[in-house]
């Protein structure tokens, strides 16, 4: 599914903030990419999402060489892709219902399949209740069920979630860590970016550890 | 087509949405354009003025007694044909008597008491601008073609014009390119604030693999529709007030001058051609308050 090979990424010239990160992730995997803040935990996500293009070596998503893809087809790759992030990114002028729908929207969902399947991800992340609600009103553990719903209500093959849980407290965390596992369980790929410890321990699945933009054992 | 409707429901119901920054970004625009409005109608107006002082300064080649008909025909057509020529007018004997008779009703009847018409045929001239030294080579000219006995022009009132018309050109022309930059800077900028928060959307959008005109229709749109707002509203406030000024100053020492000067108003086409920048500065601020996020 995805495949680093002595992937380098600098911003700046004397500076790498990934260096030769290899590996490789089968579809159906949850893996968890771990390390301190700065470690490159992000920018590896955005590889993939080739928001940014890596300095030296090689990223293949989906049978994608990303490196050679041209930026046509970049939206193409990104269809295939759910994202969550840690700040959950909600449209505070759209309610909960339409922040969701809006992406079906935007892949071209005709309206009927669109309603569905957006109540039937709502009532997945137990929210189907709060569909009419605008997001700044939701905590903050609702507005993260609901950017997963965002996320997920278009079946991507490939779930990234950078630091899901970087803003909830335990309790929450384990919500969304909950609902992490039953996306992977359905087939999807997760990748999960974190550094919550707890999160860590309790996700299971493959661990890949970044120190200083470098993959460590 | 299905994609345009979606994207116009969705910039009217995001301006729907947050009503007092659409308010705030309009009223900011309605006063960008009912100034430049305004000014455009002033101008229009003293330009007007300047175009009536100037067909006053026309010149008067008097032709010589016995001049051929036929050689009176190519003079007048000779100098229809000049540079800087706006009208010619042959005068035969009998219109200058009735002009002078019109003029001067008290002198009676002139030809009358002198048993012929004492005046002789003219050729009026009336250059495009008052520009003394256009009005002189035409002098010269007429003076040339051996048919014309003397010239007539009044070289100080000439003069005087043709510094008014340079002074008022300038002024127009300055104030109405410092106006029509700053008005559409306005809207511009007003727009661009007003959808600065569309970057998110846009950045997010893209990242989810939405395709570009589906992100940036409607935010073209809304752009498009504020420019609209502010420009079709500032146009109509400005129409009001000169509509209001015209009406209020019947009767009052001030009607003759602003009658004058807010007459005419401003000519449709511009209207149009304001309407549009408007619409079109709107658009351009919108496409960039996307910005790089869009092209992501």
């Amino acid at each position: 599914m995805i495949v680093f090979e002595q992937v380098t990424k600098r911003y700046r010239p004397d500076e790498a903030a990934l260096a030769e990160v290899s590996f490789h992730v089968e579809q159906g995997e949850l893996v968890l990419i771990t390390g301190p803040s700065g470690a490159g935990k992000t920018t590896l996500l955005r590889l993939i999402t080739r928001e940014v293009v890596a300095t030296g070596g090689r990223v293949v998503v989906d049978g994608v060489e990303l490196g050679r893809l041209r930026p046509g087809r970049v939206q193409a790759l990104r269809r295939r892709m759910g994202i969550v992030f840690q700040d959950f990114r909600l449209l505070p002028r759209y309610t909960v219902e339409e922040n969701v729908a809006l992406v079906l929207r935007a892949l071209g969902w005709p309206p009927a399949r669109r309603r569905e399947r957006v109540a039937r991800v709502l009532e997945w992340v137990g929210l189907a209740h709060k569909a009419e609600e605008w997001p700044p009103a939701l905590s903050g553990g609702e507005q993260q069920r609901v950017a997963i719903a965002r996320a997920l209500a278009p079946e991507p093959r490939l779930l990234l979630a950078d630091e899901p849980t970087g803003n909830l407290d335990a309790g929450r965390s384990r919500e969304i860590l909950e609902l992490l596992r039953q996306a992977h369980a359905r087939g999807t790929t997760v990748l999960l970016a974190t550094h919550d410890e707890a999160l860590i321990a309790a996700a299971g699945g493959r661990r890949l550890h970044l120190v200083d933009g470098r993959l460590v054992p | 087509m299905r994609l345009l409707a979606e994207a116009l429901r969705a910039a009217v119901l995001d301006l729907l949405r947050r009503p007092l920054g659409a308010l705030l970004a309009t009223a900011a625009m309605t006063v960008a354009m009912c100034l430049l409005a305004l000014f455009l109608a002033l101008g229009t107006g003293a330009r007007g003025l300047y175009e009536r002082w100037s067909d006053q300064a026309a010149l008067e080649l008097f032709l010589s007694r016995g001049a051929p008909p036929d050689a009176v025909l190519r003079l007048a057509e000779e100098l229809r044909g000049a540079p800087g020529v706006a009208r010619v007018d042959v005068i035969d004997p009998d219109r200058a008597l009735a002009e002078f008779e019109e003029a001067f009703p008290d002198l009676g009847d002139v030809a009358g008491l002198l048993g012929e018409n004492p005046f002789g045929g003219s050729i009026r001239v009336v250059p495009a601008r008052a520009d003394a030294s256009t009005v002189k080579a035409l002098a010269e000219r007429g003076k040339a073609s051996g048919i014309v006995e003397s010239v007539r022009w009044d070289r100080e009132w000439i003069g005087a014009l043709a510094r008014i018309g340079r002074l008022i050109g300038g002024f127009l022309g300055i104030g109405a390119l410092v106006l029509v930059g700053a008005a559409l800077v306005t809207v511009g900028a007003v727009v661009r604030l007003a959808l600065d928060d569309k970057r998110d959307e846009v950045a997010l959008l893209r990242l989810c693999g939405a395709p570009l005109a589906f992100v940036l229709a409607p935010v073209l749109i809304e752009g498009a529709l504020l420019g609209a707002l502010g420009a079709g509203v500032g146009l109509l406030v400005a129409r009001i007030v000169r509509v209001a000024a015209l009406e209020e100053t019947v009767g009052t020492p001030l009607e003759g001058l602003v009658h004058l000067l807010l007459g005419p108003g401003v000519p449709a086409p511009w209207i149009g051609g304001l309407f549009l920048a408007g619409v079109l500065a709107g658009m351009l601020a919108a496409a960039l308050a996307a910005g790089r996020a869009a092209l992501r």
